[in-house]
């Protein structure tokens, strides 16, 4: 009877190590993401996209590694160019996927960015799920800035992004 | 002789090229461009990325808000996170896929004043004039909405 009991007891915990065995969380770092918007830029929110090559092998430096969810932890906006976030008002951090199955996430915003800013740490969506885009080969990193003023050239950010990866 | 091969390269490679070009534009690219619903509250801006199409808020009739007396946030947005997100520039268009006969579908549209987002597919009626149908589920249970392109106007030569 005792044993019975104890194997019910034991049987859910072995099992529960069973599956969930091996995970680890990887934080994984896209440092130095170069956006372009391209003008003439008119006042408003302006574009600028940046592709990922998902290289699961040399991201995560391990070839039999499985994505079981991923989620943008952070994300730092920097200026690249001599403008600096001259009226920039706005930052937002959007995911997307040529996949017809996989939606557009908004996953960071800042709002307002505050005049005297040299960097920009967005805030993060914690609903944002970005595990679909590291489970294909590519997505698309848009970052949108709305400005307050009309600019004939371009305007350069640069980001650095981390998404906690948990993986199998 | 010569000549008349030069000729015919000259004129076969000029096809050649206009071939190319014709085959590189993009039937679904007609739906770039900004259009404006049929309340003429708002602005969107169709913009392309990857291979799917996406409409943006670019204008708001009343971009401030009346009651913090500063530009609209998506107060109603379902993610707490994105609540103060700005309005403008808020894309309430997402996941287009031009699927021929001037039909893009497989999208949804956000409705910033109650925060759901639907279904939806949209029909180019001519170049300047789209349907645009939000529903639930199934297409019969939604509502359609005309939107206009905006044509910018140049001012005539003096």
């Amino acid at each position: 009877m005792r044993l019975t009991k104890l194997l019910a007891l034991l049987l859910p915990a072995v099992l529960l190590a069973a599956c969930s065995g091996q995970q680890e969380t990887v934080p994984i770092e896209l440092n130095d993401l170069e956006f372009t918007l391209e003008g003439p830029l008119f006042e408003g929110p302006n574009q600028g996209q940046y592709v990922v090559q998902v290289d699961l092998p040399a991201l995560l430096g391990a070839d039999d590694l499985e994505v079981r969810s991923a989620r943008l932890s952070s994300a730092t906006v920097v200026p690249n160019d001599s403008l600096g976030f001259a009226n920039v008002r706005s930052f937002v951090l959007s995911l997307a996927s040529d996949n017809p199955e996989v939606g557009m996430v908004e996953a960071a915003f800042l709002n307002p960015l505050g005049d005297a800013a040299t960097q920009a740490e967005l805030s993060v969506s914690k609903e944002a799920d970005a595990t679909a885009f590291f489970q294909g080969s590519t997505f698309y990193l848009v970052l949108d800035a709305d400005l307050a003023a009309d600019f004939e050239g371009n305007r350069s950010f640069k980001a650095n992004l981390v998404f906690d990866v948990v993986t199998k | 002789m010569f000549k008349k091969i030069s000729l015919f390269l000259a004129v076969a490679l000029i096809g050649f090229s206009q071939l190319s070009f014709e085959q590189q534009a993009d039937p679904g690219d007609r739906l770039l461009g900004v259009w404006e619903p049929s309340n003429g509250r708002a602005r969107v801006k169709i913009e392309k990325i990857g291979t799917k199409y996406y409409g943006k808020i670019v204008w708001l009739i009343e971009p401030i808000d009346p009651e913090t007396k500063l530009p609209k946030v998506d107060k109603n947005n379902p993610d707490p996170a994105l609540k103060s997100a700005p309005l403008k520039g808020y894309r309430m268009l997402k996941d287009f896929v031009y699927s021929g006969k001037d039909t893009w579908s497989e999208g949804t549209i956000y409705d910033p004043l109650n925060g759901s987002t639907y279904s939806s597919t949209i029909k180019m009626k001519d170049a300047n004039t789209l349907d645009i149908r939000g529903y639930i589920g199934v297409q019969a249970l939604g509502r359609t909405d005309v939107w206009k392109r905006l044509v910018v106007q140049t001012a005539p030569k003096k």
